[in-house]
């Protein structure tokens, strides 16, 4: 358990890892954590064991973090298929809003197991982001919407990355790993729409001397 | 206006300060969190998982490498006691030949999947926990001459004993050639410097070295409950891994990325002609040697997180006597002597075979070696370069828990002495001269015949 300013609530989580007496059945990974930083309580810690089915304090800030990035993707997303003039923007809001409505439901049913709430709201960040948008239009809008989605997906990126070594829940875990090559390539993609939205300014050849 | 109306307004203001801040990262992908478990708990539970840890890994390494030990029979490294591994040990993925894979694009090799593991970035050997992993004699060594343990509970080393560098490596000073290897067959130590050194060095230089054999505290040695070794560390030495200034193959993770599954494992440079290299450090490009040393100890030692070595007990060398006399040190290590090199750098066709005289020219021309490590220059350009590897595989697989990402540009190394550094690349992923080989065959498109790929492991040999 990695001590860090939490908006979840510690108790909840604590009192949960206290109901588990026995190592569960669910595949440990030994090699994962560091036990160093690990709930002093954690079931199955002094075998070389955690617990792998039962979450410690960064699977909880991990699933509320992607839960909240994730969801904004759909709402947002659904906007860019509407608003969007240009084909492959809208093409990538299509992938966003199928992709990340899959993940979403993944999500949903490893936080149920996981014991863990994920957030129900937009938080503040992408709710301004959501207005800002919806006032725009044309190439504005695009720039802004990938300009958004880039700074959304490298930091969904480092939080998938983050997970891989910190958190404890194997699922969570194995969800992190697995979404990981997906994420990276939305990056791309979004880096690549941003390439064709901003083509170099290439200066007109002066005109032939008449 | 009443006080009940001015409250939810100022709330709102509040909570708009806040919405720049709710996607930020956990503070623990940037630093490096306090211990929360109690020592005796961590070593319990890390005594108990390292059999697993180690098979996970050893698993790894089966499924990437052959690792028989399979010595050159005519070449040994310079001390003579040590064989040089012969042959690619990068396994092929099933049914794939180095012909057909060398005439794929790279496309086709990422969509096919054939890019073999084993060209792909090689994981610590146990990532979350990362640091310092020290070769069994280093830790023999320094157990009998300073009772000093750099033994972790968490995790062994890795790699078999056959892919090592020769221990202890000889030592040649560039200040003396005419003396040859120095060591005595000795492995430096804060016991036994001085009489071996004495005479050979300076003032200024033996206490350079002596600083470089100076134990201070580390990440996972030091005396604080955040450590990896039993009992309260005295700490480690520069030379703990640059064993007499060469390398042991002890390994790391570089400082210089997050979050921990990013960060790429880091196998230790030799500081043999470190007089003649103008970039330090795999990813900082750090321009001196004295830069180097000076920062290193909040780098390799910290893992470039100076708030933790503040609190494990840093040790900051001051720069105009202690650094000085540090680097002063490192700069007069020599390579080993290369009797077929003339003095530009390119074989003697008087003392060279046929085959090595081959090497050379694919070295020149079709391999394109010679374009970054430039022989006249032993054999570096000072320069990073980015190999785009990830040309050749989908990032963002993971595997024992490193993700697989591009590694970016990384310095070019020397080659001199280069049958003396196993394993190979910045993170020891190749086993083998004739695995270097065949990555550079592929990243670099060269579509090299065999008797070509053969003339240049011959030619590497004579460096």
């Amino acid at each position: 358990m990695r001590i860090r300013p939490l908006s979840c609530s510690i108790g909840v989580v604590i009192g949960l890892l206290s109901v588990h007496t026995a190592v569960s059945a669910a595949e440990a990974d030994p090699a994962a954590a560091n036990p160093t930083f690990a709930n002093p309580d954690t079931p199955g810690l002094l075998a070389g064991k955690p617990a792998p089915d039962v979450v410690n304090l960064s699977d909880v800030v991990f699933l509320k973090q992607l839960a909240m990035g994730s969801r904004a993707e759909v709402e947002i997303g659904k906007l860019a298929d509407q608003r969007s003039s240009t084909s492959g923007v809208d093409a990538f809001a299509r992938d966003m809003v199928k992709d990340h409505g899959e993940a979403n439901s993944k999500l949903a049913s490893l936080a149920r197991t996981a014991k863990v709430s994920l957030p129900t709201e937009l938080g503040p960040a992408h709710v301004a982001a959501r207005t800002e948008l919806s006032r725009l239009s044309g190439t504005e809008f695009d720039l802004k919407y990938v300009d958004g989605q880039i700074k959304d997906h490298q930091q969904a990126v480092q939080l998938l990355i983050y997970e891989i070594t910190s958190g404890q829940h194997s699922g969570v875990r194995k969800f992190a790993a697995d979404s990981l090559p997906t994420v990276m390539a939305h990056l791309e993609h979004a880096r690549s729409l941003r390439a064709q939205l901003t083509p170099p300014e290439v200066t007109p050849p002066p005109a032939a001397s008449r | 206006m009443t006080r009940a109306t001015l409250f939810p307004g100022y709330l709102l203001a509040s909570l708009a300060a806040l919405s720049v801040s709710d996607a930020a990262l956990p503070p623990d992908t940037t630093y490096r969190p306090l211990p929360t478990a109690p020592l005796d708990a961590v070593i319990k539970s890390d005594q108990a998982a390292k059999p697993a840890v180690l098979q996970r890994q050893r698993s790894l390494f089966e499924q990437r490498y052959d690792l028989a030990n399979r010595p050159m029979p005519n070449a040994k490294m310079s001390g003579g006691r040590k064989g040089v591994q012969a042959g690619v040990r990068v396994k092929l993925p099933q049914g794939m030949t180095w012909e057909r894979l060398g005439e794929m694009t790279p496309e086709q090799i990422r969509t096919q999947r054939a890019f073999p593991a084993g060209f792909m970035r090689l994981p610590h050997v146990k990532q979350s926990a990362g640091g310092q992993v020290f070769p069994r004699q280093q830790i023999d060594e320094i157990n009998a001459q300073e009772k000093r343990n750099l033994e972790r509970f968490d995790v062994d080393f890795d790699l078999p004993d056959h892919f090592t560098p020769e221990f202890p490596a000889p030592i040649f000073l560039q200040s003396r050639p005419d003396l040859g290897d120095v060591s005595q067959g000795k492995l430096l130590t804060i016991r036994n410097y001085y009489e071996i050194m004495v005479g050979h060095l300076t003032p200024v230089q033996m206490e350079g070295l002596r600083l470089l054999l100076t134990p201070f505290p580390q990440e996972e040695f030091n005396q604080t409950e955040d450590r990896k070794v039993i009992e309260q560390s005295l700490g480690v030495t520069c030379l703990d891994c640059h064993a007499n200034f060469h390398t042991n193959a002890a390994f790391h993770l570089t400082p210089d990325v997050r979050p921990q599954a990013a960060r790429f494992r880091l196998d230790t440079t030799s500081l043999r002609g470190m007089f003649n290299q103008q970039i330090h450090g795999s990813k900082r490009s750090l321009r001196s040697v004295e830069d180097f040393t000076e920062f290193e100890q909040r780098t390799a030692y910290f893992n470039g997180d100076h708030v933790s070595a503040t609190r494990k007990g840093v040790h900051l060398p001051d720069r105009a006597n202690q650094v000085a006399m540090m680097a002063q040190m490192q700069n007069m290590i020599d390579f080993p002597p290369a009797p077929k090199l003339r003095p530009d750098g390119t074989l003697d066709p008087a003392k060279s075979s046929e085959q090595e005289l081959a090497g050379e020219r694919v070295f020149n021309g079709k391999g394109q070696c010679a374009t970054c490590h430039v022989p006249r220059q032993d054999f570096l350009d000072h320069q990073m370069h980015d190999l785009k590897t990830e040309r050749f595989f989908t990032p963002g697989l993971v595997v024992n828990d490193q993700a697989v990402l591009p590694d970016g540009p990384i310095k070019t190394f020397t080659l001199r002495g280069i049958k003396d550094s196993p394993p190979y690349l910045h993170d020891g992923r190749l086993l083998t001269l004739a695995d270097t080989v065949e990555f550079f065959n592929l990243v670099m498109g060269l579509k090299l015949t065999a008797p070509e790929k053969e003339s240049l492991v011959a030619y590497m040999l004579t460096l």
